[in-house]
């Protein structure tokens, strides 16, 4: 897996990323399915594309896809957004996310997600963003809020502080 | 509550579900817990997983597993001839998951006559609530 360095610059370039995500999404069981591709990175930017599935319809009436998967994709852009800002692949969690679904996605239409953080505190980041069908009309079918936690726990396991140890009487599991 | 029992019904339940491909995908039960409350299961498969390295399950899969249970909770609940569309949803992520089965229950708020205010609860065992959620639907 991916070493927690900080990527500086390198976190832009495209070759790099693909092959980085490329191969965190072979190891990964459940991005075989949804297919993400990268569409570009940036600093404080991302976007990501979703190809059109019927695995993941959910009016079968219309042939539009189900906003879990649309929200899947865009928790999955602010991840990478949240990485592009602070430079480097470190383990992050979602606090609290808000989608709003303005109009169904069309048939056999992919849906392009583009997100940006536009603010950074030591412990949080603050995302916003759209989904938007990637045809001519471009149209936005969703809006999305979001903040993450930065540094939470990932594999590293560092020596628990004295402090920690303090109040939980030693036992750091 | 007709319709409710509808849903309770194993057949019917399977075939709500089957109607719904992402909720399909994601092979979300429909369950009673012991007081008879409807509740969704949603059983662990290893293409859930957002973090591989502690093996937790992706939160935006969490969020459409809530969301899909909504959904169904309101074709129950309210009566249909189509599906009912979300407007909003925002999801308070509480603590990680692990890889096990997760549950949760939908509660409606306010059933109104074209929106539907509910919220819900998911859990995993002896884990304590994972997540919350909050969403409208529009129900006409």
């Amino acid at each position: 897996m991916f070493g927690f360095e900080k990527l500086g610059d390198k976190m832009f370039d495209q070759s790099f990323i693909e092959v980085a995500v490329n191969k965190f999404a072979k190891r990964h069981p459940g991005f075989k399915d949804l297919d993400f591709k990268i569409v570009s990175v940036e600093d404080g930017k991302a976007s990501m594309r979703l190809p059109y599935n019927a695995k993941f319809i959910g009016d079968l009436s219309t042939g539009s896809l189900h906003g879990g998967v649309i929200t899947t994709l865009l928790d999955t852009v602010c991840g990478l957004c949240v990485m592009s800002t602070v430079r480097k692949f470190a383990p992050i969690a979602t606090i609290d996310l808000r989608v709003d679904y303005l109009r169904p996605t069309k048939p056999d239409v992919d849906v392009i997600a583009s997100v940006e953080c536009y603010h950074l505190t030591k412990s949080v980041a603050f995302l916003r963003g759209y989904a938007y069908l990637d045809d001519e009309g471009q149209e936005e079918v969703a809006h999305v809020t979001g903040s993450f936690m930065l540094n939470t726990k990932g594999p590293s396991f560092t020596p628990a502080s004295r402090f920690s140890r303090l109040l939980t009487g030693g036992s750091q599991s | 509550m007709t319709q409710f029992n509808f849903l309770l019904d194993e057949n019917n339940a399977g075939e709500l579900v089957k109607s719904i491909p992402y909720a399909n995908y994601l092979g979300i039960k429909i369950e009673t817990n012991l007081n008879g409350q409807m509740m969704f299961r949603m059983p662990f498969d290893k293409k859930l997983i957002g973090n591989p390295m502690i093996k937790a399950i992706h939160g935006g899969i969490l969020a459409g597993f809530m969301e899909s249970s909504a959904t169904l909770a309101v074709i129950g609940i309210i009566s249909h001839d189509h599906l009912p569309k979300c407007v909003n949803m925002t999801v308070e992520y509480l603590r990680s998951t692990r890889p096990i089965d997760t549950f949760c229950q939908v509660q409606i708020n306010n059933p109104g006559r074209r929106i539907v205010h509910l919220t819900v609860r998911c859990w995993q065992e002896g884990r304590g609530d994972v997540a919350l959620a909050h969403s409208r639907f529009l129900a006409s």
